[in-house]
């Protein structure tokens, strides 16, 4: 069940608002270019070509300063920067580039450089992802534009690898498995916003090889979720979506009635007609969908909405009514419907599984597999269906994330530390520690009797404290320390001592 | 009729019976498939697993967990160990390539713990279900799924018209499904092929032991009580009796270190 892993190809435009202007003038490059942009306190220097540069004119500049520097027989050409119009010229060229790959968009900026490009399972054709590179490298440069050309896993990756890796006429191509080559790129290549950036300096690191090393969850509370976002696209963990030139087909039914309904069964068959309609539409191209929602307009003017995801890309009227009727019987609606429509979201070619769960496994197994989780999310609500992963977070509440199977997409194992072993945790994590009162032979020692609601607990046996700490920085500062303690009847317990106040907490057993 | 099963099954393993070491386990198998034949269980049902402990396989009815088969782990006390017991078993028996089910209906299993125990959490389904009710739902689909290894749940309240719906889908899947519950269970019918009393012990060179009591079978066997010792380092199953597995050389000198944890 291996699939093809994902290769994508960036074409970066540096200065691309400059190229762009230069190359529809070209005599402009004999002038004074001045492109500005106007900021509260007034209008500064963006861009300038290389002929400006020459004569002492810098970006960032004020535009009064600037046309000091232009001789008094120089052409000076100055002119606002044209957001718009450059966003259209580069998805002009992006739209002249469809033959390297059925699926090219823009890079997600408010002005963008970079050209995306899916070129998985395409390289054959071009005898290779080198020769790929090239080609639209000698297409690039015959239009009389500087290009920077990388191949990567992921967005993230080839990215960065055009920004800080290719250079012109000279493509990178980052080889499957083999995205370390890239961590000694500096920090700007995750794509990083300036105050992460500046934070992140501040501390002495500058390369994502030094970023790769913290503790997650340290940098998570420390500057937030985004710098883990990033370091996931970047390496491929999170998926990262071309938003394409061409905009994908919709796939979407709607349907109003001149009179509301409110019987379920009329509901029910109202729902499933359009149902009908919808996997019309998707099963002339071989395609499933991974989520559906469907709107009912209610007669009041408000509307409901039921939301049906699934494990698997399906396009299975059957399988997919059962579970909208799960779904339905569990929704309530609380006036007539006179409307509905019906979408169909994260369409993808049939067959595109969740396979965490069914690598080595027969198809048959993991179809059955699929539809008995949609059973279950449908029916018992999709946060009670979950995989469990690990963090690498010493407080017991703390190292396990809980994710939903029916989510977008699910985390990708973790290893933990082989510093535990078999039963140095409990079997059982009581959802809250519970309070109790000790009786310690001496003072902070380790346990003798426990008392929890007017029950005695005697202590045979006690193991050897275990301190565990969270960082200062978490936020909320914890420090216990843990006993496994065993009761005169053989019952092992987990209970720790907080050190800031001395209170004492059951907080597992081994069940 | 029993004498003709004998000789069909004696010449149909002919070639088998010559890899098997002990005359024991060829008199074992063949009681299984007389079993199966007496019963009209598939071929595929009359696989019998290996808890990993001979101890406890001598308790069951098969020698082992049969495919098709619910087993019970009552425990006669809330932390008695027959949750821990019943995960580690039922790790030893679950096929690599199948996903396990658990239902919390407690909502407390701690999934690092499963990890330490030795299961792949990328092929473990967590179900916490918010009440008995949906739990059993959930418990019935998914021992109805042959996608499945074994599910386990740890259902308390379950009265004899569930139960027995619980084993009628186990046996049609062939699937292998564990329940583990409180002592208030021993009050209640059981449609279990064995149900097994847990009571904690002292521990045994810092590793903690049970007591496993049969209390239940449908087939009447030699052994009804085993005591059996939780490798606390490896997370493995062996009787006291067993010198096969020696205790982990940490374990015996009661060395335990003190971690010093920081984020």
């Amino acid at each position: 069940m291996g699939r093809i892993p994902q290769r994508i190809l960036c074409l970066w435009f540096p200065n691309w608002a400059l190229q762009q202007r230069i190359n529809t003038q070209p005599e402009l490059q004999q002038a004074v270019l001045l492109l500005t942009e106007s900021r509260k306190q007034g209008d500064f220097v963006r861009y300038c070509n290389r002929f400006a540069q020459r004569r002492g004119v810098q970006v960032g500049m004020p535009i009064s300063e600037g046309r000091t520097f232009a001789q008094p027989h120089d052409r000076l050409v100055v002119e606002q920067v044209q957001p718009e119009q450059a966003w259209q010229a580069l998805v002009e060229i992006a739209l002249r580039c469809e033959r390297f790959s059925f699926r090219i968009g823009l890079e997600e900026s408010s002005d963008p450089e970079s050209i995306l490009m899916d070129v998985t399972g395409i390289a054959h054709f071009f005898s290779g992802e080198q020769a790929l590179a090239a080609e639209l490298d000698r297409a690039v440069t015959k239009r009389q534009f500087d290009g920077r050309i990388a191949i990567g896993n992921s967005i993230g990756a080839a990215w960065a690898a055009a920004h800080y890796m290719a250079k012109p006429n000279c493509p990178v191509v980052i080889p499957i498995e083999n995205i370390r080559q890239c961590y000694s790129l500096p920090l700007p290549a995750l794509r990083l916003s300036e105050p992460i950036l500046q934070k992140l300096y501040r501390l002495g690191i500058t390369t994502i090889q030094q970023v790769m090393t913290l503790d997650r969850r340290s940098l998570a509370r420390r500057l937030g979720n985004d710098i883990l976002t990033r370091l996931d696209q970047f390496t491929g963990q999170v998926p990262e979506y071309i938003d394409p030139c061409h905009p994908l087909p919709l796939y979407r039914v709607k349907q109003t009635l001149e009179e509301g309904i409110s019987h379920p069964e009329a509901i029910e068959h109202f729902l499933l007609l359009l149902l009908r309609q919808l996997l019309a539409l998707l099963a002339p191209c071989w395609l499933g969908t991974r989520h559906l929602e469907c709107l009912f307009l209610l007669e009041d003017r408000t509307s409901k909405m039921l939301d049906l995801r699934l494990c698997e890309t399906t396009s299975e009227e059957k399988h997919i009514c059962e579970l909208l009727r799960i779904h339905l019987e569990k929704l309530r609606l609380h006036s007539p419907v006179v409307g509905l429509h019906l979408e169909a979201k994260e369409v993808a070619p049939l067959g595109a599984s969740q396979e965490e769960f069914f690598e080595g496994v027969t198809r048959n197994s993991s179809r059955q597999f699929s539809i008995l989780l949609n059973r279950f999310s449908s029916r018992l609500g999709e946060q009670a269906v979950i995989a469990p992963y690990l963090l690498p977070d010493p407080i017991p509440e703390r190292s396990v994330e809980l994710a939903s199977v029916a989510g977008p997409s699910l985390p990708s194992a973790t290893t933990f530390n082989s510093r535990y072993h078999g039963l140095d945790r409990p079997t059982a994590l009581f959802l809250k520690p519970r309070p109790i009162e000790v009786i310690a032979s001496i003072p902070d020692g380790p346990p003798v009797v426990l008392f929890w609601k007017r029950k005695r607990i005697e202590i045979g046996e006690c193991s050897e404290p275990e301190r565990i700490e969270s960082g200062w920085w978490q936020g909320e500062h914890v420090c216990r320390d843990y006993y496994r303690v065993e009761t005169t009847s053989g019952e092992w317990l987990w209970v720790f001592r907080r050190l800031h106040d001395g209170r004492w907490f059951w907080h597992g057993e081994w069940f | 009729m029993v004498y003709m099963c004998i000789h069909s099954v004696r010449g149909a393993e002919m070639g088998k019976l010559n890899y098997h070491d002990t005359r024991k386990q060829t008199i074992v198998e063949l009681q299984n498939q007389i079993w199966a034949r007496e019963r009209g269980v598939s071929e595929k049902a009359n696989r019998v697993y290996s808890t990993g402990c001979e101890d406890l396989d001598a308790l069951l009815p098969h020698q082992g967990i049969r495919r098709g088969s619910l087993v019970e782990w009552v425990g006669s006390t809330s932390a008695s160990r027959a949750g821990t017991l019943s995960l580690i078993a039922g790790k030893q028996i679950c096929p690599q390539v199948l996903p396990t089910v658990i239902i919390d209906v407690q909502h407390e299993l701690f999934p690092l713990s499963l990890s330490l125990l030795g299961f792949d959490l990328s092929r473990v389904v967590l179900i916490r279900p918010n009440s008995e009710k949906e739990a059993l739902w959930a418990c019935e689909e998914a021992l109805r799924s042959e996608a499945i290894g074994v599910v386990w749940a740890n259902i308390e309240r379950m009265n004899s018209t569930s139960f027995r719906r619980l084993q009628l889908a186990v046996e049609a899947s062939a699937g292998i499904g564990f329940l583990v519950r409180s002592a208030q269970a021993l009050k209640q019918p059981s449609w279990a092929e064995a149900r097994l009393l847990v009571h904690p012990l002292r521990s045994l060179h810092g590793s903690p032991c049970v007591r496993v009591e049969l209390a239940s079978s449908y087939r009447k066997l030699k052994h009804s009580q085993a005591d059996i010792v939780i490798d606390s380092v490896k997370g493995t199953l062996y009787g006291t009796n067993t010198t096969a597995n020696p205790l982990p050389l940490v374990s015996q000198l009661g060395v335990t270190a003190t971690y010093q944890h920081s984020a």
